[in-house]
């Protein structure tokens, strides 16, 4: 549909509101972005495989330090909830069991991209820099590469940097976890 | 918003149930197109103007041989429900109570843009070749022309024809109404 038609935007409120309803049901695998509700991609088995490799890599020198939640809303406003790969939270005894993560919860954002890559980049990576979300790692499978975002001013993240194969990557809030390009792509 | 994300689409049920359930409240004027909710534009003194111009000459003209629709929705399939500013849409005696007229009941259609940039009305046009319906004036008020489409077939319209001042629009499912597209724009020292 044009753009040029101005489509009726949905809060969280709506949102939720949709799924007691009936109207979003269980098998449909959505988020809310920037007040659309948008299908997350099906996700391939390499997709599934990197978040696997960052449960076994990652999420163990996490213990006690943050609470992980993987393919978990995080609550960004009034209008986004996407649902990132990984997400690494202040850690809470009671495992956000109030409420979704917030941005000021999060350390480190974790997305992983097969075809949804020009989204996430467009989309989603400047949605977590005006959230003010400290760390985005898009882990691109089709360059075997990680684009690591990080220090957010003013909507835009200030540092961007590839991490390739070979090299070690640690969260900015979180410097004494290493894990290695490698050891997650295979 | 990227093309490779696909939006979650909208029935015309779950949109009815969004009403039901009071995610839509009063102040919404939105329509469901290709299953997109659409907020509808605000509209001009002029377009109402047009409105009600083209609602009396309807009104008047058709007698019993049509319903006057304002404003109202029509179900052109499971996705798409919009509100034209007018219909003229076959007539019933439970004045479609029981059921939103559909694209099969819609003898002609009139939409009325401020301007040709009003890509709104332009997109819609598509839509509405695509569901059949047979004849779609558009009264684009900037340009002082009613653009005539009819003749849908294969999703387009085949027929496309600008009138201006000084002429007469006549729908092809209803030729015994004749319109002045002057009666329309209305004296041309107070439009737009």
């Amino acid at each position: 549909m044009s753009v040029q038609l101005e489509k009726r935007i949905f809060n969280v409120d709506e949102y939720y509101r949709m799924a007691e309803a009936g109207i979003l049901h269980n098998d449909d695998r959505v988020e809310l972005i920037e007040g659309e509700v948008v299908k997350i991609c099906p996700i391939g088995s390499c997709h599934t495989a990197t978040v696997k490799g960052f449960n076994e890599v990652l999420v163990p020198q996490l213990k006690g330090f943050a609470t992980v939640g993987v393919q978990d809303p995080i609550r960004i406003d009034e209008y986004s909830e996407p649902q990132p790969d990984i997400s690494v939270l202040n850690y809470r005894a009671d495992r956000y069991s109030g409420a979704h993560g917030t941005p000021e919860d999060v350390l480190l954002l974790i997305e992983v991209c097969e075809s949804s890559l020009d989204y996430d980049k467009r989309v989603k990576v400047p949605l977590y820099a005006r959230a003010e979300i400290p760390e985005v790692w898009l882990v691109v499978l089709s360059q075997n590469h990680f684009e690591i975002y990080s220090e957010p001013v003013n909507g835009v993240y200030r540092k961007v940097r590839i991490a390739s194969r070979g090299e070690s990557v640690s969260p900015e809030r979180l410097p004494a976890v290493v894990v290695t390009v490698d050891e997650i792509l295979g | 918003m990227s093309v490779n994300v696909e939006k979650r689409v909208f029935n015309v049920d779950e949109f009815y149930k969004m009403a039901e359930v009071g995610i839509f409240n009063e102040d919404d004027r939105v329509e469901l197109i290709e299953g997109e909710i659409i907020n509808m534009c605000p509209i001009g003194s002029y377009h109402i103007a047009c409105v009600n111009r083209f609602t009396r000459l309807l009104v008047q003209k058709a007698g019993d041989l049509a319903i006057v629709n304002v404003q109202n929705p029509i179900r052109l399939d499971n996705l798409s429900e919009p509100q034209p500013d007018i219909s003229l849409v076959a007539p019933r005696t439970d004045f479609y109570q029981r059921q939103t007229a559909s694209a099969s009941d819609v003898l002609l259609l009139v939409e009325v843009a401020d301007s040709s940039l009003d890509f709104g009305k332009k997109v819609k046009i598509p839509l509405y070749a695509r569901a059949g319906i047979p004849e779609v004036w558009l009264a684009v008020l900037a340009a002082g022309q009613i653009i005539v489409y009819s003749q849908p077939a294969e999703g387009v319209y085949r027929t496309v024809r600008i009138l201006r001042r000084g002429e007469t629009l006549s729908p092809e499912k209803l030729p015994y109404i004749e319109v002045l597209v002057d009666e329309i724009l209305g004296p041309e020292d107070i439009s737009i």
